[in-house]
């Protein structure tokens, strides 16, 4: 518009936080993102067979990712008219979100009452899905910024791998099953790409709303937590164990820990400190300066 | 084809907040919450400041992006234009107000009133169906529709106007159909001041704002 | 037209009662009430009276307000009694709540205990006291109580609330002593430049001014605003000029310095309208009068064509002196009527004028005022060039002179010390251009020390010397009024304030406070009124030292309070009657014309104010009970005859062709009362008008004739009666000055002496913000200890609606900057270590303190700290939770800084700092909505409370 081409365009109303999705949301997102991605990684380190490994996360899925839309539901103003929120599949990430997650539930109780490996193979899907759906419920918030932006599904089903492949050390090694080098060593390529793709994100657009909301995950405090320790320090424990095969169980398990802490930091970081409602913008001119 | 809009004049619009309130008051809306409000607003530093007064509210966007991410279809857009909400059917997930890049949409978890009881004018202004639920400036589609019904032009006649035009002290309020070229809103929306809040979003609002 | 209405379903009863807002002077407006079953749920514009109402109907902010004031369950529900007979604010007043009965025996009784005593008490004050909201508003909503006072002989209207302080008391004065503008608007509509020294039209011009404004400002007006921080009104404008407060005068001295000396006068201004329609070419003898005619006494002028003086009037004289020297007999008359024969060197008041301002540059102005001397220079040649010097326009089909540019001034600028100077010298530019009280230029809008009140053309009167007749109070020696009549002695030490009903809210009405406490020498020493009636007012608020006012009302022995809730004021009050709210009680008052701020209509008429719903609380139409006092204390016939005269409603009961006056010694109802007003009201407007009574109102709301866009502007009436400005040499002014000083040395006064100094004849440039810092150094406190000015500013949401204790309003207003707490400029706060949100202490030179919420902006100057409005309530339930600083907390009543107008200006000079023992304050404070509690709370000693 002529407007626009004349004046530069100044922020006129400054970014605010959103308020409305707090902790639950934050819980939604990372018991999803955990229950998806460890279904993926265990399925994936058996090679579609049934292992020890895949039946713990076929448990444990289910109840996480269903817990999360629990927690969610009750964040919601009428959480009784839950079931509604299928009514939009065509349209709202929120409503796929939703059959996703019962698929993927339905598709695991069905591979343990018929442990097929078509049935894994659908509910691995299921679970991929899962986690892009929860990315993509934040890029088409359009509202805000930080979240808005094309990586955000790649972003979520990175982070899903993350916490699931933590889940998987921590559950597999606790349990006396320290994976072996084949899985820890694509394990630590994951990480390495969940690293780059966090920085990616982080540094990904110099649009000014963008990087306002995201400096509080600029900052040393949360990078120490989601890169140091969410990823740098798990991926220097992945090469202990690998270096020494004996003390494998007790620091895979560290490693896996640190995973899901990072991961959960990051989306927590993610809807609550870089939640913020865009900046109201206009194009308007600004008087010269005066000589006093 | 009627599609309705708004136009805003900023030049007019001295944040006296009488929309607000009488925007309130029209939706018998609960304390803390405003579908419109008028922003006071400073840019530059001194002594070259200026401020500015920005009257904020839903956008009726052609493309609202608030519609497609309702999950339960509370959200919706009618053919005239007006984005609304089915309160009836939302669930109160919040999600369209992270879509809406005007900070419109408004969420109200339990009744309450100014007062320890509610007044009698808050009691007969109850609307408990709004409770719960997400909420947000509706173009007084009501007031437009029974215009309407009473073969009344909205934007030209008050009781057919949304409130907040009709009560703008400073005429800064322009209601009416952007596609009726001889309608004042139109001819202010063709202005070459006009210009939309965020075009970047892609969203096309239907309200416009004359500034520089 | 009152609507009435049934749903589709048949289910509500919908009806819509007009009625007016008068919540500001800039009124009133014309709204619905909308009533559904019973419950009003609503207000909107009264889009009926579009084409009446200058801004389309419609009504502010406030005026939707009045549906929570109806309900607001805080309201004195009951008239109540203080049980407590001990006053203070730690002091619960212990109410116990009463009948109406036994409320008017008490008060009753009191007026009568006082009546048998005589109505004058034995200092010569009258015992009884009444006190009314600010300035323009109680009377919308007064009833017939003026009446009742007008039967009841003398009262004192003179203790104030904030008058002087918080108007635009020079303005008032001078303007009316100029050209009847009690109050000065630019003529907006056809105004093309408009210079505003601080006028916050925009918050305070009422839904006219903005929509005005607005439209105008669409169609390319020019406004510029000097003040030191940016206001709404600076928001909308042009360009905005950071000034330093109280310098405004050295601005305008500098602009007419420009004007006068920097450019060919003669060229740029408007000689024939300073030749013909001001004093400009009388000669000014070496006494400082008027060179004058030994017999006719009539001032001369140099003619030039004949080469010798002649009487101002004389008609063959063509061309008039208006600079040069010239050798001229004639008498100078100075103070008490002293001649003097003269016959020497002299001037016109022109030549006297260009001196004047010689030494009055842009560079001199800069350095005071923080201005860039080009900047002045600037302001001034738009100013010129926009004022088109000899370009006409057609108004109703006669042409007039067509300046379209004004000077606005706005509060602080015109009252205290410098509003003279500011009022002159905005008058005076005016005049340089020929842009007073014609088109596109300032005009005044009301007269309330002159009469009719109804018509400035009308009391245009022909006075002496070519001047408009004017009805100062007398100081000649044996006509002055040396024992003051009331408290604030406006008939004594104020001759502009005259002597009409308005004259006792125009004196000093602040000194009372400080006489009452600190008697002056050779004073009859004020005495307590003993009783005491206040509406819609609360001065434990709103007046400036509000310690000191809380101090005397404790002394106070009865105070009788129509009460809307409880407040700082009514704490101390021993009888509280329930008021009857705007939507509540039942009244009749004129609209349109020509009214106060920048109400000029092309429509003049007669709006009522109805109750839209049943009583909500026991309370009564003040018509109601100004008629049960009025019988109670045997006045009625008085009361009555009053009612007859007019009193009040400004409408004689019986005129020309009409007659509605009670003539029997009855007691009407508040209904009968105004039937007969509305009668007479209506068929007053113009002969021949139909007669319509109280039901037509109710349905109808309000009754309108056309009003002539020519009576906006006093040119015509001028010029018809061959009358001049008294511009721009203040001969009178200095003359009732000396005899003023002179009747004051007699008694031995002097206390007043430092006032005698603004009567002037060409206003000097003092040291005006030094007065107030003069303060500082009297107090011991060191030069620089106090760098901040604190300042007030207008809300529109609160601005005398008497609404602080609604939280819808806060709700909105929350939107608006300055709500809720203390404005600073954000570099002036980082180096204090001050961040946005911290609660700052603000510290007076008197070691007064008070604290707030820093709001840390741009738009406000480095030296500038500004509260909003007058908060700081203790009492008053929601407001005292508001938090929110109060320039009255600090601010002294003090003769110094009292000017001669008996006004002062809403500045203190001020420390700011971080509160102590707060290191990091919460960014707001949250206000918890449902607070309007208990009424009768002991309230709690702050730090800092400012007593």
């Amino acid at each position: 518009m002529a407007a626009s081409m004349r004046a530069p365009r100044l922020e006129v109303l400054p970014s605010r936080p959103q308020t409305l999705w707090g902790w639950p949301a934050v819980l939604n997102f990372v018991l999803g993102g955990l229950g998806s991605g460890w279904y993926i990684v265990a399925v994936l380190a058996a090679g579609l067979e049934r292992s020890p490994g895949v039946t713990a996360a076929s448990w444990a899925a289910p109840f996480l990712v269903l817990g999360g839309f629990a927690t969610v539901a009750g964040e919601a103003g009428r959480p009784l008219r839950g079931p509604w929120v299928l009514r939009r599949l065509w349209t709202s990430w929120m409503s796929r979100e939703l059959l996703i997650g019962i698929a993927f539930v339905l598709l695991i109780v069905a591979e343990l009452v018929f442990p097929l490996r078509l049935h894994r193979a659908q509910a691995l899907v299921a679970a991929t899905l899962l986690a892009l759906a929860q990315g993509f419920i934040l890029r088409a918030a359009r509202g805000i910024p930080a979240w808005n932006v094309p990586i955000m599904p790649g972003l979520f089903l990175s982070s899903a791998l993350l916490s699931g492949a933590g889940a998987y050390l921590l559950v597999e090694s606790v349990a006396g099953r320290p994976p072996a080098p084949g899985v820890v060593v694509p394990v630590l390529g994951l990480v390495v790409i969940g690293f780059l793709a966090w920085i990616w994100y982080l540094r990904g657009s110099r649009e000014f709303a963008f990087v306002q909301s995201v400096a509080p995950l600029r900052q040393w405090r949360s990078a120490l937590v989601s890169e140091a320790g969410g990823h740098g320090l798990p991926v220097l424990l992945g090469l202990v164990a690998l270096a020494a095969p004996a003390a494998a169980a007790p620091v895979l398990a560290l490693a896996g820990a640190l995973l899901i802490a990072g991961q959960a930091h990051a989306k927590a970081g993610l809807v609550r400190a870089a939640g913020r409602l865009r900046p109201i913008t206009l194009a308007i001119s600004l008087p010269g300066r005066r000589a006093s | 084809m009627t599609r309705w809009g708004m136009a805003i004049d900023l030049h007019r619009c001295v944040g006296c907040q009488t929309c607000t309130i009488a925007c309130k008051q029209e939706h018998g809306l609960p304390p803390g919450t405003a579908w419109r409000f008028v922003a006071d607003c400073e840019v530059g530093e001194y002594p070259d400041v200026r401020r500015l007064f920005l009257p904020l509210q839903c956008m009726h966007c052609a493309d609202p992006p608030c519609v497609p991410v309702c999950p339960t279809g509370a959200s919706r857009q009618r053919e005239d234009g007006i984005v609304w909400i089915h309160y009836d059917a939302c669930v109160g997930c919040g999600y369209c107000a992270m879509a809406c890049p005007y900070q419109a949409r408004h969420f109200v978890a339990h009744p309450a009133g100014y007062f320890e009881q509610p007044t009698p004018s808050e009691a007969a202004q109850a609307r408990p169906g709004r409770h719960g639920v997400m909420t947000k400036c509706t173009f007084c589609k009501e007031r437009v529709d029974d215009g309407l019904a009473r073969g009344l032009r909205p934007g030209v006649d008050a009781d057919a106007t949304p409130m907040c035009a009709v009560a703008c002290i400073a005429g800064a309020i322009v209601f009416g159909d952007l596609d009726d070229a001889s309608s004042t809103v139109a001819r202010l929306a063709a202005d070459p001041r006009a210009q939309a809040l965020l075009p970047e979003c892609g969203t096309d609002p239907r309200v416009y704002y004359l500034g520089d | 037209m009152k609507d009435r209405a049934r749903s589709t379903t048949g289910e509500a009863r919908l009806e819509k009662i007009p009625v007016y807002c008068y919540q500001c002077v800039a009124g009133p407006d014309l709204l619905k009430v909308v009533v559904k079953d019973g419950v009003a749920i609503g207000v909107e514009p009264n889009t009926e009276m579009a084409d009446v109402h200058p801004a389309g109907g419609t009504v502010c902010v406030r005026a939707y307000a009045l549906i929570q004031k109806l309900y607001n369950p805080a309201r004195i529900r009951t008239p109540m009694r203080r049980t407590n007979p001990r006053k203070g604010r730690t002091e619960d007043p212990g109410w116990e709540p009463i009948t109406w009965e036994e409320a008017f025996d008490l008060l009753a009784g009191r007026l009568n205990a006082l009546r048998a005593r005589g109505l004058v008490d034995e200092a010569g004050y009258p015992r009884l006291a009444v006190t009314l909201g600010a300035g323009g508003i109680a009377p919308a909503y007064l009833g017939t109580f003026a009446a009742f006072l007008a039967a009841w002989g003398p009262v004192d209207h003179g203790i104030g609330s904030g008058q002087g302080v918080k108007c635009y008391h020079s303005e008032h004065l001078y303007g009316e002593f100029w050209h009847r503008a009690f109050t000065v608007a630019a003529d907006v509509p056809r105004c093309d430049f408009v210079l505003s020294f601080g006028y916050n039209g925009d918050a305070s011009g009422g839904v006219t001014g903005v929509f005005r404004h607005a439209e105008a400002r669409a169609r390319g007006l020019r406004w510029i605003q000097l003040e030191p921080h940016l206001s709404v009104t600076g928001a909308g404008a042009a360009e905005w000029v950071p000034v330093r407060p109280k310098t405004d005068a050295a601005v305008l001295f500098a602009l007419l310095h420009v004007i006068l000396r920097e450019h060919d006068w003669r060229a740029v201004c408007d000689v024939p309208f300073l030749e013909r329609m001001t004093s400009s070419p009388y000669l000014v003898g070496p006494g400082g009068y008027f060179l004058r005619d030994p017999e006719t006494r009539k001032p001369l002028v140099w003619d030039l064509g004949k080469g010798r003086p002649v009487p101002f009037d004389d008609p063959d004289c063509l061309h008039p002196a208006m600079d040069g020297e010239y050798i001229a007999a004639g008498i100078e008359i100075g103070a008490d009527g002293a001649r003097r024969s003269v016959s020497e060197r002299v001037k016109p008041a022109f030549a006297h004028l260009l001196r004047h301002v010689a030494a009055y540059t842009p560079e001199w102005a800069s350095a005071i005022a923080d201005i860039p001397a080009e900047t002045i220079r600037r302001l001034a040649r738009e100013y010129l060039a926009y004022a088109r010097v000899g370009a006409t326009i057609a108004i109703d089909g006669v042409k007039y002179p067509h300046r379209p540019v004004a000077v606005l001034l706005g509060k602080t600028v015109t009252n205290g010390w410098g509003g003279y100077e500011c009022c002159w010298a905005r008058t005076l530019l005016a005049c340089l251009v020929g842009a007073l009280e014609v088109p596109g230029g300032i005009l005044g809008t009301t007269v309330r020390l002159n009469r009719p009140s109804a018509s400035r053309q009308e009391s245009v009167r022909p006075g002496p010397d070519g001047f408009m007749a004017q009805s100062l109070n007398p100081t000649r020696s044996g006509t002055w009024q040396g024992a003051p009549h009331i408290r604030n002695a406006y008939r004594t030490l104020v001759p502009l304030a005259e002597d009409s009903p308005w004259s006792a809210a125009l004196g000093p009405a602040q000194l009372p406070w400080l006489f009452m406490e600190e008697p002056p020498e050779a004073w009859p020493a004020p005495t307590v009124p003993e009783v005491w009636i206040i509406y819609r007012t609360n001065p434990a608020i709103s007046n400036s030292d509000v310690g000191r006012i809380e101090r005397q009302l404790e002394r106070f022995p009865f105070v009788a309070a129509f009460a809307y809730t409880q407040d700082e004021t009514n704490w101390y009050a021993d009888l509280l009657l329930p008021e009857a709210t705007d939507l509540e009680s039942t009244q009749l008052y004129r609209v349109g014309g020509t009214k106060y701020i920048e109400q000029y209509w092309q429509h003049a008429g007669w709006a009522l104010r109805q109750p839209v719903v049943e009583p909500r609380v026991d309370t009564r139409d003040l018509t109601d009970i100004a008629t049960e006092l009025a019988a109670r204390t045997g006045i009625l016939d008085g009361y009555l005859a009053a009612l007859n005269r007019g009193a009040g409603t400004t409408v004689p009961l019986t005129g020309e062709g009409y007659d509605c006056a009670f003539h029997s010694p009855i007691r009407p109802t508040a209904e009968e009362i105004w039937d007969r007003v509305c009668r007479a009201a209506s068929v007053s407007l113009h002969p021949g008008a139909v007669e319509r009574d109280l039901q037509w109102f109710k349905q109808h709301g309000a009754l309108f004739v056309p009003f002539s866009s020519q009576r906006f502007f006093l040119h015509r009436a001028m010029v018809a009666q061959g009358l001049r400005y008294e511009m721009p040499y203040q001969e009178r002014i200095k003359r009732v000055g000396e005899e003023l000083g002179a009747r004051l040395h007699e008694r031995g006064i002097t206390w007043w002496d430092v006032q005698l100094d603004e009567y002037q004849p060409l206003p000097t440039w003092r040291d005006f913000p030094g007065i107030w810092q003069q303060g500082e150094r009297s107090a011991g406190r060191g030069a620089g200890q106090f760098p901040f000015w604190l300042l007030t500013s207008h809300s529109m949401q609160y601005s005398c609606g008497a609404n602080v204790s609604l939280p819808v309003l806060a709700d909105v207003a929350r939107h608006v900057k300055g709500h809720f707490g203390v404005m600073l400029n954000r570099g002036a706060a980082r180096r204090l270590g001050i961040a946005d949100g911290d609660l700052v202490e603000i510290e007076s030179p008197t070691g007064r303190r008070t604290e707030g919420r820093a709001i840390l902006l741009e738009g406000v100057r480095p030296d500038v700290a500004v509260v909003l409005q007058q908060f700081a309530h203790w009492a008053t339930p929601f407001a005292r939770d508001l938090a929110m600083p109060n320039l009255n907390q600090l601010a002294s009543i003090e003769l110094p800084l009292t000017d001669a107008t008996g006004s002062v200006a809403d500045l203190v000079p001020v420390a700011i700092r971080p509160a102590p023992g707060v290191a990091s304050a919460p960014k707001a404070r949250r206000r918890t909505w449902g607070s309007a509690g208990a009424m009768s709370r002991p309230p709690q000693m702050k730090r800092g409370s400012g007593r």
